[in-house]
C-alpha cells in the first residue's frame, strides 16, 4: 500500500463531513464575531455566502462520486455529502426566522 | 480445499509453539502480560468495577432524596456525591468500558492475532486502573471534588474552590483522557491495518466501523477538554487569568471547551453501544443487517454532526438567538443517523421472528429508553423549551435515558451476548430474564417520574427540598425504582460471580452468529487467519471454523519465533507485513504506576516526588520504545504462495501510522488553544495590546528561522544515514534539538517583560510559549534516543523506525510552532 491512495480515500470519502465543519465553524465563529462588534448588518451576507459555497461544494462531491456508486467508498462519500448538504441547509434556515444578534 | 493458503495438514509441533509463545507469563509476572484480550477482559471488569461504585453513590443520593427536609446527608458530601457520581460514570465508566470492549473484541472480530500497540493498551488500562482507584478514594477522606461533572468556574477557581478537591479532578481526570487517547491510537491503527486478508471496508463489522469512528471522535474531541483542564489548573496554581472576567478572561471558555469534548462525549459512548447493537440484532435474527451501509453512513455523519451540538449546553448563557438557533438545527440534524440506525434494527427485528434472548431483551429495552431519550433531546433542543427546563431534573431525565438507554442496557445486552465467547459457560438466560427485567422496570421507574418532578420546577443538584411542592411522592418513587434497578445489576453480578470462567474450553458460538469473533481460538487468537468474503463469513463457510483452527488459513504458526502480527493493507485488507511484538516485560506497567504517581502527587502539590515519579515513568517509557525497532530478519511465507516481510519502516509502518495519529490529536489541541485564544479577542479586545507594545519583529523572525532550521538539519540527518555517513547523522540530529531549543527559547524571552498574570491576553501569549516549550523538549528527548540508537549501531537505512518517528514529529512541530509565532505576534499586528 502507498500513503496515497488510503490518504484519497479517506479524503473523498470524509469530505462532506469537512464541508459541514467549515460552514459551521464559519457561520457560528462569524455570527458570534459580528455580534461581539456591533456589525449584526453583515451576518446576513455572510451565512448566505456560506451556505451557497458549502452547498455547491456538496453538489460538487455528489456529482464527482455519482459516476461510481457501487463501490462501497463511493457510496459513503456520496451519502456523507448527501447528509451534510442537509445539516448545511437545515442549519442556515434560521437565518430567515431569527433576528442576527438579538 | 484448494483455496486453502495452506491445504496440508499442519506439524504437530507448530501449535504448541504457538501457545508457547503467546502463554500468559505465572506469578506476580501476570502484570506483564500485554495481549489484548487479557488487558480488554481486566479494563471490561474495572469499568464495571467503577460503575457499581459510581452506582452506590446514586443509592445514596436516591435514599437523601426519598423524602424532602431529609438530613442524612450533608450539603458537601452530596456536592461530592453528585460530583463523584458523574464524573466516574462518565470518566471511568462509560468511556473505559466502550474501549475496553474494542480492545477485548476487536482482535479476534478483527481476525488479528493482536492489536498493533498491545503494551500501550496495557499502560492505559494500567494508568487507568491506579489514577482511577486513588481518584475515587478521594471521597472516603473529603477531598473529592465538589465542582459537578462538567466543572464550571468561576465556581471552581481558586478564590470559590480553595483546597485539593477540584484539582483532584483536574489533574486526575486530565490524565485518564491521555489513556483514553492511547486507547484511540491503538482502536484506530487496529482497525485500519490488522484486519484479516479480504476484509475490505464495506465488509468490517458493524462494532469496528463504530469503535473507529469512536477513536477519531477521541482523537478529535479530548485534547479540548485536557486543554481546558490544563488551563484551569494554571489558572488555580499559578493565577494565569483564562476565565477570570475581571482580567481579560472569560468563565464562558471553559464552557466552550469543556462541551466541545463534552457533547461529542455522548455520541462517543453511544456509537461503540450502538455497534454492539448492530452485532447482537443479525444474530438473534439470523439475517443480516439491513441497511448496513445506511448504518455505517449514519455512524460517520453522528462522528461528525455531533461536533456542532456544543453550544446547546449553553443555550442559557446569553449567546445570541440567531447561534442559539445553529445549534439548535444542528441538534435536530443529528437524530437523523440515529433514526436511521433506530429504523435499520427495527427492520433487521422484523425480518424473521427473532429469538427473545436475554442479549435480545436487553436491545428491545434499549430501543424503547433511548428513543424516549433521543425524543426528549429534541425536545430540549428547541431553545424556549431549554430556557424552562434547564438545570431541573427534567434534563436528569434525559440525560440518564440517552445515557443509560443508549450505552448501560447495550453493554448489559452485549456482555449476555460475548461472554460465552469468553467462558466456559454462559450466563444463565434464566436468571438474565429477571436481570433485564429489574433493570427495565426499575430503570423507568426511577427516571420517567424525574421529567415531571423537572417540569414541576426541582433543580437538579439540590441535597434536599421543601415538602409541599409536589415533589415528594415523585422523589419517593424515584428511589425505590433506583434501588429495583440496582437490585437488577447486583443479580447481575451474582449471576457473573457464578457461571463466568475464562479458563479452558469456551462455550463458544451458542448464539450461531456469523462473524469472526466466535471463530475457536486461545491466547493467540485465531490458529491460523481466515479470507473474509462476507459481513458474516460463519455463516458463507460452515467448514471456516474448522479449517482455521486446523492452521490452514494464512499464518497458522509463528515464522519469526516470537509474538507476530499480520498486517494487511487499509482498503482490501492484502497482506503486508508481520510485525514483531517483543515478549511481556515490566516496562508498560512501570510506566503506567509512575505516571499515575505523578499526576496524583501533583495534586497535593508534593513537586518534588512527582518529578522524580515523572522521571522513572519516562525512563520506563523509553526503556519499552527501545525493544520496538527490532533488527529486520528474513522475509516469512504464510501460506497461499505470500511471502511478506518482517520489518517496515516508512509510512507503510504501523509505527508510522500511530505518530500520524498522534499528530492529529496534537493538532486537535492546538486547535483548541487557538481558538480560546481568538475567542478572548472576541470577548475582551480592550486586553489585547497595541502594536507598538509588542515584542520586536526580530523576535518573531529569529525564533521561525531557528526552528525552520532544525527542520533543514533534521531532513540532512535523513541523507546522511540513507548514505550511511553516521558522524553527519548525529551532527545533524543534534544540531535539530540545539536549533529547536535555541528557537523556542527566542520566543520566551520575547515575552520576559510581560507577567503571564497580567490578563488573559498574556497567559495566552505565555500559553502559547509553554506549548512550544514542551513540544520541544518531546521532539529533544525523541531525538536524544535516536542519537543513542544511531550511536549504538540501531539506526540504518533500512532499520530506521526510531529516525522515522522522531524526524514526522519534529516536522509538525515546526509547523506547528511557525503558526504560533504567526497568532502571537502577527495576529495583534494584524487586528490592533
Amino acid at each position: 500500500m502507498r500513503p496515497g491512495p488510503f490518504a484519497t480515500t479517506v479524503l473523498r470519502v470524509t469530505s462532506g463531513g469537512f464541508v459541514w465543519v467549515l460552514h459551521f465553524a464559519t457561520i457560528y465563529g462569524f455570527t458570534a464575531l459580528a455580534c461581539a462588534r456591533g456589525a449584526a448588518g453583515v451576518v446576513p451576507w455572510l451565512v448566505t455566502i456560506a451556505t451557497l459555497a458549502a452547498a455547491g461544494a456538496c453538489a460538487a462531491i455528489l456529482f464527482a462520486a455519482w459516476k461510481d456508486a457501487r463501490a462501497f467508498e463511493r457510496w459513503l462519500s456520496k451519502g456523507l455529502a448527501a447528509a451534510a448538504l442537509l445539516a448545511i441547509l437545515l442549519e442556515s434556515m434560521p437565518l430567515l426566522l431569527v433576528p442576527p444578534c438579538a | 480445499m484448494s483455496a486453502l493458503p495452506n491445504p496440508a495438514p499442519r506439524p504437530p509441533e507448530e501449535l504448541k509453539q504457538l501457545e508457547r509463545i503467546w502463554a500468559f507469563p505465572r506469578g506476580w509476572r501476570i502484570l506483564t502480560e500485554y495481549n489484548n484480550t487479557f488487558i480488554g477482559a481486566l479494563y471490561v471488569a474495572t469499568a464495571f468495577v467503577f460503575f457499581l461504585l459510581a452506582g452506590v453513590l446514586a443509592l445514596i443520593m436516591r435514599t437523601q432524596l426519598a423524602v424532602p427536609e431529609n438530613d442524612l446527608i450533608k450539603p458537601e458530601l452530596y456536592n461530592q456525591l453528585f460530583t463523584m457520581h458523574g464524573t466516574v460514570m462518565m470518566f471511568l465508566f462509560a468511556v473505559p468500558a466502550v474501549e475496553a470492549m474494542g480492545v477485548l473484541m476487536l482482535p479476534n472480530m478483527l481476525g488479528a492475532r493482536d492489536l498493533p500497540f498491545p503494551r500501550l493498551s496495557a499502560y492505559a488500562y494500567w494508568a487507568y486502573l491506579v489514577g482511577g482507584l486513588v481518584f475515587f478514594c478521594s471521597i472516603f477522606v473529603g477531598l473529592a471534588p465538589t465542582g459537578g461533572w462538567f466543572m464550571n468556574p468561576p465556581l471552581t477557581s481558586a478564590r470559590y474552590s480553595p483546597g485539593v478537591n477540584e484539582d483532584m479532578w483536574l489533574l486526575g481526570i486530565g490524565f485518564i483522557e491521555i489513556s483514553a487517547i492511547a486507547g484511540a491510537v491503538e482502536i484506530i491503527v487496529g482497525v485500519l491495518r490488522t484486519r484479516a486478508p479480504g476484509m475490505t471496508l464495506g465488509r468490517m463489522p458493524v462494532f469496528a466501523w463504530a469503535m473507529l469512528t469512536f477513536a477519531a471522535m477521541v482523537v478529535f474531541a479530548f485534547p479540548a477538554v485536557i486543554l481546558a483542564t490544563t488551563l484551569l489548573e494554571l489558572e488555580r496554581a499559578f493565577t494565569w487569568p483564562f476565565f477570570d472576567a475581571t482580567r481579560g478572561g472569560d468563565p464562558l471558555l471553559w464552557q466552550h471547551l469543556f462541551w466541545f469534548f463534552g457533547h461529542p462525549e455522548v455520541y462517543i459512548i453511544f456509537l461503540p453501544a450502538a455497534g454492539m447493537v448492530s452485532m447482537i440484532v443479525p444474530t438473534m435474527v439470523r439475517t443480516p443487517l439491513v441497511g448496513y451501509r445506511l448504518v455505517v453512513l449514519a455512524l460517520v455523519a453522528t462522528g461528525f454532526l455531533s461536533f456542532g451540538l456544543w453550544v446547546h449546553h449553553m443555550f442559557t448563557t446569553g449567546i445570541p438567538r440567531l447561534s442559539l438557533a445553529f445549534f439548535a438545527a444542528a441538534s435536530m440534524a443529528v437524530s437523523v443517523p440515529a433514526g436511521i440506525q433506530v429504523f435499520a434494527w427495527i427492520a433487521t427485528l422484523s425480518a424473521r421472528k427473532p429469538r427473545l434472548t436475554t442479549p435480545t431483551l436487553f436491545v428491545l429495552g434499549f430501543l424503547f429508553i433511548f428513543v424516549l431519550g433521543g425524543l426528549t433531546g429534541v425536545m430540549l433542543a428547541a431553545v424556549p423549551f431549554d430556557f424552562q427546563a434547564h438545570d431541573t431534573y427534567f434534563v436528569v431525565a434525559h440525560l440518564h435515558y440517552v445515557l443509560v438507554g443508549g450505552m448501560v442496557f447495550p453493554l448489559f445486552g452485549a456482555l449476555y451476548y460475548w461472554i460465552p465467547a469468553l467462558s466456559r459457560n454462559a450466563l444463565s438466560e434464566r436468571v438474565g430474564r429477571w436481570v433485564f427485567g429489574l433493570m427495565f422496570v426499575g430503570f423507568n421507574v426511577a427516571f420517567f417520574p424525574m421529567h415531571i418532578t423537572g417540569l414541576a420546577g426541582m433543580p437538579r443538584r439540590v441535597h434536599t427540598y421543601a415538602a409541599g411542592y409536589g415533589w415528594d411522592m415523585l422523589n419517593m418513587v424515584s428511589t425505590v425504582g433506583a434501588f429495583v434497578f440496582a437490585a437488577g445489576v447486583a443479580l447481575f453480578v451474582v449471576d457473573f460471580a457464578r457461571r463466568f470462567r475464562p479458563a479452558g474450553e469456551k462455550a463458544g458460538n451458542v448464539w450461531g452468529a456469523g462473524t469472526l469473533e466466535w471463530l475457536p481460538s486461545g491466547h493467540y487468537s485465531n490458529r491460523s487467519i481466515p479470507i473474509v468474503g462476507s459481513h458474516q463469513p460463519l455463516w458463507d463457510d460452515p467448514e471456516l471454523a474448522r479449517n482455521v483452527e486446523e492452521g490452514h488459513y494464512y499464518l497458522p504458526g509463528a515464522p519469526t519465533g516470537g509474538r507476530e502480527a499480520l498486517v494487511t493493507a487499509p482498503l482490501d485488507g492484502k497482506p503486508q507485513y508481520i510485525l514483531r511484538m517483543p515478549p511481556p516485560d515490566w516496562t508498560p506497567f512501570v510506566a503506567a504506576v509512575f505516571t499515575a504517581a505523578f499526576f496524583l502527587l501533583l495534586t497535593g502539590k508534593f513537586v518534588v516526588p512527582a518529578v522524580a515519579c515523572g522521571v522513572v515513568a519516562i525512563g520506563a517509557m523509553l526503556a519499552w520504545a527501545w525493544a520496538l525497532d527490532p533488527a529486520p530478519v528474513a522475509p516469512v511465507d504464510i501460506g497461499g504462495g505470500i511471502t511478506v516481510p518482517t520489518y517496515m519502516s516508512g509510512p507503510q509502518s504501523t509505527s508510522w501510522w500511530a505518530v500520524v495519529v498522534l499528530t492529529m490529536v496534537a493538532a486537535s489541541m492546538y486547535g483548541a488553544a487557538v481558538f480560546s485564544y481568538l475567542y478572548l479577542w472576541t470577548v475582551a479586545p480592550r486586553t489585547w495590546p497595541d502594536a507598538a507594545l509588542l515584542p520586536s519583529v526580530g523576535y518573531p523572525v529569529a525564533a521561525a528561522t531557528l526552528v525552520v532550521l532544525a527542520s533543514v538539519a533534521f531532513s540532512a540527518a535523513g541523507r546522511a544515514l540513507e548514505a550511511g555517513r553516521r558522524g553527519w547523522l548525529l551532527a545533524a540530529l543534534a544540531s535539530a534539538v540545539v536549533l529547536l531549543v535555541a528557537g523556542v527559547g527566542v520566543e520566551v524571552a520575547a515575552h520576559h517583560a510581560l507577567s503571564p498574570r497580567a490578563s488573559g491576553y498574556a497567559a495566552m501569549v505565555h500559553l502559547f510559549a509553554a506549548i512550544a516549550g514542551f513540544f520541544a523538549a518531546v521532539c529533544a528527548l525523541l531525538t536524544l534516543f535516536c542519537i543513542v540508537r544511531a550511536a549504538s549501531g540501531q539506526v540504518d537505512a533500512v532499520r530506521r523506525v526510531s529516525f522515522d518517528n522522531a524526524r514526522l514529529f519534529v516536522h509538525y512541530t515546526v509547523a506547528q510552532t511557525l503558526l504560533g509565532l504567526l497568532l502571537v505576534h502577527g495576529f495583534p499586528r494584524m487586528a490592533g
